[in-house]
């Protein structure tokens, strides 16, 4: 499904001494099956963007397009554009509440009217996509781990098994092992299922790594958007918006510093850029 | 927070603003006791008139005031009926078959609305125009006398100050656990009463135990910065009354004059 996004406003508590313009003018476009990461500090809008995405709520002004339904100030799609967007809250083990993992976990599939063998069979796929094993599925989520309990928040939503995945912040309060643990997982889902996912994220490393196409979300407009690549080659822009460059990005700028040819910038994993230094190396010594 | 919460403070600078909490807190309980004296159209005038300045000097807007009146509306709607239908004296102003409004009814039903109404208005001037820092300070300061007879003056300031501090923060919490159960499909707003309670429990868990959680997150963030309550603490803002305070003591005698000299 893709997400046209245009003239969006947002204003909370409008008319009161606490007004507060959320949201100016947005326009973005997500086309289906990509991977793109919000970029932005706190307050530039990004929560009320992926709330108004998820159709949690109504925008003061503009249009929202998700495949064929329409999100504006007064519409009534916002229910069923629910059943086709799945969002990751930030700390989403907080809304855990169930006696067991299994039940947890089927409380969505439950909410969407599903047989119980369908019930069964989703919450059986949801654990094994977040790689829980099938034993914690009488436990109760109560007493399992930090990073266990976020795998069964995350079950949770994707038991709904959304087109468009909205993860915000997802790896807020892990470990790195958890933390990319949980980011190869859902990038391992988005390529088997071609799910859309939209992150949320502070953290520059993993928009490099995982995502296709970045937003950076400022004052609640978008002020750049481009591939990794293009974007991290604004270097004076995100300054500007208080964000940094990739660790990669900015060892691959000191290398270049000493060394002619350049490294091309749009390389973010370290696998890519250790064989281009091999193929390098390879072409002086055969020289 | 995407709601005004009822009693939140509305930061000003506006001379009811300026007031000292202790004097407000003194002035709205007096006047309170004093709306219940008024009985006829005179002396509720006096009152009406009176809070109507008091909210127009509060800067604040009328909106914020009529919102707060909101959930009381239900109850004065019922009073009104009970009143119309059931006081009976004076003259039979309608009568069709069992239904007869009395004259009495008519005058009670809106005595007892504006009634409601004043002290509502009242009790919310008090809470918008100061924070809950001076709301708890002021009440510390007053119930002081009363240590000497065993009762806890600080604790209980400080209790309610955590509480006030705490609404909002709670109330956003709900908000977002609500939006996060949302997502997965739950529906707070069809269904019966019986179903739609229900169907909060998935919002009330997980509230109650981040709640214990914060609770024990600012114990443990107390205790580590040594707090002991009680004894000999100083404070870092002191309470002073000034001139403006007294003016509502000369103000307050003035109404107390009028009440007495307009009430049947």
């Amino acid at each position: 499904m893709e997400i046209v996004i245009k003239n969006l406003n947002h204003i909370y508590m409008p008319g009161t001494p606490f007004e507060r313009q959320a949201l100016q003018d947005l326009n973005m476009q997500i086309s289906s099956g990509s991977f793109v990461a919000i970029l932005g500090q706190t307050g530039s809008g990004k929560s009320t963007l992926i709330q108004l995405i998820a159709g949690l709520m109504s925008p003061t002004s503009g249009n929202i397009q998700i495949g064929s339904y329409h999100l504006t100030p007064n519409s009534k799609e916002r229910l069923a554009v629910r059943k086709h967007v799945g969002v990751v809250f930030q700390y989403p083990e907080h809304q855990l509440f169930e006696e067991t993992v299994v039940k947890d976990i089927a409380f969505g599939p439950r909410n969407q009217g599903l047989s119980e063998k369908e019930v069964t069979e989703r919450v059986q796929m949801a654990m094994e996509m977040v790689g829980l094993s099938p034993e914690l599925g009488d436990r109760s989520p109560f007493q399992l781990s930090g990073g266990q309990m976020r795998r069964v928040a995350i079950a949770g939503v994707l038991a709904l098994s959304p087109e468009i995945l909205i993860l915000d912040e997802p790896t807020a309060g892990l470990d790195p092992h958890g933390k990319s643990e949980l980011l190869n997982t859902i990038s391992k889902l988005h390529k088997e299922r071609q799910m859309t996912v939209i992150l949320v994220t502070h953290d520059m490393n993993d928009a490099a790594r995982f995502a296709d196409y970045l937003f950076v979300l400022a004052r609640g407009t978008c002020e750049l958007e481009g591939t990794p690549g293009d974007v991290f080659k604004e270097q004076d822009h995100l300054v500007q918006f208080a964000l940094d460059l990739p660790d990669i990005t900015r060892l691959i700028n000191q290398l270049n510093r000493q060394i002619h040819p350049p490294i091309p910038t749009n390389i973010f994993s370290m696998n890519e850029l250790e064989n281009h230094l091999i193929e390098r190396l390879k072409k002086v010594v055969s020289l | 927070m995407n709601q005004l919460v009822i009693g939140q403070y509305v930061p000003g600078r506006s001379l009811i603003h300026q007031l000292d909490p202790r004097a407000k807190l003194a002035f709205v309980f007096a006047y309170m006791i004093l709306v219940f004296f008024a009985n006829n159209i005179a002396s509720y005038g006096l009152l009406l008139f009176f809070s109507a300045c008091t909210i127009y000097l509060s800067q604040i807007p009328l909106r914020i005031f009529s919102a707060s009146l909101k959930p009381i509306l239900f109850l004065i709607l019922v009073m009104i009926l009970f009143h119309l239908f059931l006081t009976k004296g004076g003259q039979v102003l309608f009568h069709f078959s069992f239904l007869t409004i009395y004259e009495e009814g008519v005058r009670q039903a809106v005595f007892i609305s504006l009634r409601l109404i004043l002290l509502v208005l009242t009790a919310s001037l008090l809470t918008f125009t100061t924070s809950p820092m001076d709301l708890t300070d002021g009440l510390e300061n007053m119930l002081h006398p009363f240590t000497r007879f065993g009762l806890p003056a600080h604790e209980f300031a400080l209790m309610m100050s955590i509480a006030l501090r705490f609404i909002p923060t709670i109330w956003d919490e709900t908000e977002k656990i609500k939006k996060a159960q949302m997502a997965r499909g739950a529906d707070f707003e069809s269904g019966h009463i019986f179903r739609r309670v229900k169907s909060y429990i998935p919002v009330l868990i997980p509230l109650f135990i981040s709640a214990f959680r914060r609770a024990e997150d600012l114990a443990l963030a107390m205790e580590a910065r040594c707090y002991r309550g009680g004894i000999n603490r100083t404070k870092l803002r002191e309470l002073h009354f000034s001139t403006k305070d007294l003016g509502l003591v000369i103000i307050f005698a003035f109404l107390v004059l009028g009440i007495c000299l307009l009430r049947e």
